[in-house]
């Protein structure tokens, strides 16, 4: 699961918190079980890791950690009441673990726990599930070299491609990280600092009372709060981190659910802040118009004019394939994915379906029967 | 997380044409002494997809209308390309809409701006 290195530079590690030591400042099973006396450097960085029920994919997120060519002070596993082996699988390789007295109800909520606690200038906070390429921190943490950007992500690429939704939500990622997010960043302005995968500077986020649980997806609250604060986001294409993404219908829907209630959900919270922002006002009001309007096409106009005047309609469902295929090629055989890409494509338009249908409803429940969203379940 | 249906309705059209922009941003920029190599690069590459993405578009339309049965052809094209109001071509409502929700975002930063 390497990535192609074609126009990603080393990075040039320039911040003052990074030191040079023969030895891992924590001292942990690197992973074929020895002790890492190879001289890596240590960055001055607290990874976060919260966690319910998730032996199963824990152990990988950990040893994918202890194994970045820059190695992290410390390594926090939160496990937030978990009723499998997530705290002795963590345990085991030798990494800090914390356990709340009872479950924080959210991933927002076992972070913050964490984080009082956090003492190096840089926080990261990955998803259990989730596993970074093996210079990940490497070449995110020169982003936070920027006095002014307080927070850096990452691209994210499904871990598993196998079954229609993961690769679906492959393509989805292809698209979205190699072409609107650049965009985004380029303007200063990546929309959100993924969850999974970001890094904070730790006195920013303290003093912004961590993550914020009054929305469905504190990962965009956290980063629209920080635009308002003053703060900078990048996005940085080079560091490579791979979740694990819902295989099913059922958990798709979850996250998908989840994320359409905290988008608007944050919008309702937001909206006043993001107006000094133009070009993430621009992107969130367009996202609005389309939540209504594209979705409205999608289920209502194409079926209709479909019936009524022509089956041809139904090719306004896939009439943008060409368009969107461009930069998912180019994304694919960029990374050596070519094969996997193209194979993965028609999944998308599935998924777009699914993700619309959940937009509606989420509009539906916020905006008109004033039902928010307040029940946290992840998509696995 | 990703939020809405990436590639459709007027977002897709928001970041094709933001994409275009980007060389003269970066331009800009390089006036004011700001630009850098990777800001360039960036630039470039992005605005070299969006017109691929462009290309695409025109091929699709071009390839749809010769491929379709010359009855649905009567039948959708017109639909497609002019709406209720006034005839107006599908593509340019959407450029007016899309300039509409981009005037009201300006409007509200001057608003912002205003002290009270």
């Amino acid at each position: 699961m390497n990535s192609t290195r074609a126009g990603h530079p080393r990075p040039r590690i320039a911040s003052d918190d990074l030191s040079v030591s023969s030895a891992p400042a924590q001292a942990g099973s690197g992973p074929d079980g020895t002790l890492a006396t190879d001289g890596r450097r240590t960055a001055g960085l607290t990874i976060l890791i919260p966690a319910y029920n998730e032996a199963d994919h824990v152990g990988d997120t950990i040893r994918s950690v202890l194994a970045q060519t820059v190695l992290a002070a410390e390594v926090i596993v939160i496990d937030d009441c978990s009723t499998d082996a997530t705290a002795d699988v963590a345990a085991a390789l030798g990494v800090r673990v914390l356990r709340p007295p009872a479950n924080t109800g959210t991933k927002a909520g076992a972070q913050n726990l964490a984080l009082a606690g956090v003492t190096t200038p840089f926080t990261m906070a990955i998803d259990a599930d989730t596993i970074l390429a093996s210079d990940a921190v490497e070449r995110i943490l020169p982003a936070m070299a920027d006095p002014r950007v307080a927070a850096a992500c990452g691209f994210v690429l499904p871990r598993h491609v196998r079954t229609l939704w993961e690769r679906g939500r492959y393509t989805e990622y292809l698209y979205s990280f190699s072409f609107p997010k650049q965009v985004q960043d380029f303007y200063g302005k990546p929309l959100i600092s993924s969850g999974c995968f970001s890094v904070y500077r730790t006195d920013v986020l303290q003093a912004m009372g961590g993550w914020n649980t009054r929305t469905m997806a504190e990962d965009m609250d956290l980063t629209w709060s920080l635009y308002e604060a003053g703060w900078s986001v990048r996005f940085v294409p080079g560091a490579v981190c791979w979740p694990v993404e819902p295989a099913d219908l059922a958990f798709m829907g979850k996250q998908l659910r989840r994320w359409s209630h905290g988008f608007l959900q944050n919008v309702a919270v937001h909206w006043r802040g993001l107006r000094a922002h133009g070009f993430l006002a621009s992107v969130v009001l367009v996202a609005c118009w389309d939540a209504l309007v594209a979705t409205s096409v999608l289920f209502v106009v194409l079926p209709l004019l479909a019936i009524l005047v022509s089956p041809a309609f139904l090719l306004g469902y896939v009439v943008d394939l060409p368009v969107l295929l461009v930069p998912v090629a180019y994304a694919g055989w960029r990374r050596g994915e070519l094969r996997r890409a193209l194979a993965s494509f028609p999944a998308f338009f599935v998924l777009r379906l699914v993700n619309g249908y959940h937009l509606l409803r989420a509009l539906w429940f916020e905006a008109v029967l004033r039902r928010p969203l307040r029940v946290y379940e992840k998509g696995h | 997380m990703n939020v809405g249906l990436p590639g459709l309705g007027l977002g897709g059209l928001f970041f094709v044409l933001a994409a275009l922009a980007m060389p003269l941003v970066e331009l800009a920029r390089a006036l004011r002494g700001r630009s850098s190599r990777a800001g360039r690069r960036v630039a470039l590459g992005q605005a070299a997809m969006a017109l691929a993405m462009l290309g695409a578009y025109a091929a699709t339309g071009w390839l749809i209308a010769r491929l379709l049965p010359a009855r649905a052809a009567e039948e959708v094209l017109p639909v497609a390309a002019s709406t209720g109001g006034g005839g107006m071509p599908y593509a340019t409502v959407t450029l007016v809409v899309l300039a509409a929700l981009l005037g009201v975002v300006q409007v509200a930063r001057l608003l912002a701006r205003r002290p009270r």
